[in-house]
């Protein structure tokens, strides 16, 4: 049927996905028959993002592994408003999307690859009683300060707007608890969804985490400051998990001034670590 | 009820979008939405706008259709068109995703039977549907929001980017946006890292304080005796000169300067052609723009295009709303709200 899009259910959802067929485009990966699935970061990271998902779900298709791009519940293209969903139903909905791309494939060797808040959101997932293989581009690692950094972005959005210091973010903090949503460029964040974030701490959610993992920091420049947050999270993580780094002009989940569709290094690093897993 | 579609474009590509159906079909009305993304956006848009605005207008019967442009989303085709962000803009500016709006507006008419269209979008999305106007049969009006009325090219960025301070030497007036931004950076740990490491480039925050405090100087100024002002004058030469009126930025060199004409400074003249054309065509325009950017749209477009008082210009099927307090993505409850009342007036009038 080839590359196509299409809505599939989670529960009494629809959500949309992207499927990509394996192709013999390329040499094909060594680690036999499996799917990857993608989740995208969240707000506007997710728009940034797209382009360097997609390359990577067409690069690793091109070596012969099914792959599903796919918006979890009211994110993108799938049903649902943002304000609606929590961490519990975005897990359910990462759930549905792997049985959706083994019903699809016939596949059974599902293997997780997200960014950002998306690779925080795999990282949490269990599949069938088992943790997956994992590949995380920068994850978020500790929920209370990503959540914090939505709570600044409002600051310093109002801020341009009306040129004068307003709210600080306990006010809005104090707002979430009234019931309040906080406008955060758009997407309502709700106190569920920010009790939800500020509960994760993947240094304690993957010690010892018992598959195989990829962990991606992705730096400006060859001599840029690598993230102590990733170096601890793999060392928490133990001998299954490895850290790489990957030098890319400018963010992945950012608009940028060049005008880039493909994080190239992160491509390499991925497809590298993928032909381990086949390795005895 | 929203399906996954696909269509091709004049040069077979396949491109991606969802067609936002009533549920029941028999509330169908006989106009639908074409609703264009911006720029590099991919088709939900920023916040999702474009999914709210196509769920509101399905649940009042209007069919609507939000599509990824070649390239853009998951559409086939080349995603670049030059170096930068930039590149794409005025790509976009010239018209360059004209034949996948138009694509899109068949694909639209031919699945749901409508007999009248409109075209709206932000930004490039608002530009594209003009230019596509132009060879649609059956477009009732638009929905132009913040409309681009320059090109943009790389050329002007790097312009920005060198000499930031020197532009902001003369445009005083954007003193106080960049004061915001580097107020925001204040509760950066990055920024205060890269600070602290003489990574950072503060030419232009302080010279947008210089200009800042040569302003409060000027107020204080005229107060004094004039032999005291004098010597205040003489004080400050050199530290605190004064701001100079908005004036055209200065060139580095003359071949820089030829291509910021072309660039981004003047006019874009397809954008009065276009509308032109499609007023011409008997074709109704709402522009909606944001408080942010109105300034632009009115000094390169608006002064000139749209002389006349409101009676004048609605007897021309033109109207134009501007939007209070808000940015560029209309992300603020406020301004949602003036969007879709926008988008569901030109609608209901075209049913």
């Amino acid at each position: 049927m080839g590359d196509r899009g299409e809505f599939f259910p989670s529960g009494s959802r629809r959500l949309y996905g992207f499927l990509h067929e394996p192709r013999a485009s390329e040499v094909p990966l060594v680690i036999g028959p499996a799917a990857m699935v993608f989740v995208h970061p969240f707000m506007e990271e997710r728009q940034d993002a797209h382009p360097f998902l997609r390359s990577l779900a067409g690069r690793v298709s091109a070596r012969g592994l099914w792959a599903l791009r796919f918006d979890l519940h009211g994110c993108g293209d799938s049903e649902g408003e943002w304000e609606d969903a929590t961490v519990a139903s975005w897990l359910e909905d990462l759930r549905a999307a792997c049985d959706f791309i083994r019903a699809q494939s016939g596949v059974q060797r599902v293997i997780l690859c997200g960014m950002r808040f998306g690779a925080t959101l795999a990282a949490l997932a269990t599949l069938d009683d088992e943790k997956p293989a994992l590949a995380l581009i920068q994850p978020v690692v500790k929920g209370v300060a990503y959540s914090m950094d939505m709570l600044r972005a409002y600051v310093a959005a109002e801020m341009v707007l009306t040129k004068k210091a307003g709210v600080t973010r306990d006010s809005l903090v104090e707002r979430l608890r009234l019931g309040q949503t906080v406008n955060v460029f758009g997407y309502h964040l709700t106190a569920a969804q920010f009790d939800g974030l500020r509960d994760i701490d993947l240094m304690q959610s993957l010690a010892s985490y018992p598959a195989p993992a990829l962990i991606v920091d992705v730096v400006k420049t060859a001599t840029g400051r690598a993230s102590n947050d990733l170096a601890s999270l793999v060392t928490a993580m133990g001998p299954a998990a490895a850290l790489a780094r990957a030098v890319e002009p400018q963010p992945l989940y950012a608009e940028g001034k060049v005008h880039l569709t493909r994080a190239e290094q992160v491509e390499l690093t991925l497809l590298g670590w993928l032909e381990t897993l086949g390795q005895p | 009820m929203e399906k996954a579609v696909c269509f091709t474009n004049e040069n077979g590509q396949v491109l991606h979008g969802i067609l936002h159906l009533p549920d029941d079909p028999a509330t169908m009305r006989g106009a639908g939405l074409l609703w264009l993304s911006a720029g590099q956006k991919v088709r939900q848009g920023a916040w999702r706008m474009n999914v709210a605005i196509a769920r509101r207008l399905a649940a009042k019967g209007v069919p609507t259709l939000r599509f990824d442009y070649r390239g853009i989303g998951d559409s086939e085709g080349e995603p670049r068109h030059g170096e930068m962000v930039m590149d794409l803009y005025g790509f976009i500016q010239n018209g360059g995703f004209r034949g996948d709006a138009i694509a899109a507006a068949q694909f639209l008419t031919a699945q749901t039977g409508i007999k009248s269209l409109v075209l709206g979008g932000l930004c490039g999305g608002a530009i594209t549907g003009l230019f596509a106007a132009a060879t649609l049969p059956n477009v009732f009006g638009h929905v132009v929001v913040d409309l681009p009325v320059t090109i943009s090219s790389s050329s002007r960025q790097r312009y920005l980017e060198d000499h930031a301070a020197e532009l902001l030497h003369s445009r005083p007036g954007e003193t106080d946006t960049v004061i915001a931004l580097y107020l925001k950076k204040l509760t950066d740990l990055t920024a205060w890292r890269r600070l602290l490491s003489g990574e950072s480039d503060y030419s232009l925050l302080l010279e947008a304080a210089r200009i800042k405090s040569r302003t409060q100087v000027d107020r204080l100024l005229p107060r004094l005796p004039p032999r005291a002002r004098a010597g205040v004058e003489r004080l400050l030469r050199g530290v605190l000169p004064p701001v100079e009126p908005e004036s055209p930025p200065i060139p580095v060199d003359a071949a820089l300067a030829a291509q910021m004409k072309v660039s981004g400074e003047v006019k874009n003249d397809l954008v009065e052609e276009v509308f032109q054309q499609a007023l011409a065509r008997g074709q109704r325009v709402r522009f909606v723009n944001s408080s942010s950017y109105h300034p632009t749209f009115m000094g390169y477009f608006g002064n000139t295009a749209l002389r006349g008082d409101e009676a004048s210009l609605n007897a021309r099927g033109i109207e134009l709303t501007l939007v209070p307090d808000t940015n560029h993505i209309f992300s603020l409850e406020h301004s949602q709200r003036a969007l879709f009342e926008a988008i569901e007036a030109m609608v209901a009038m075209a049913t």
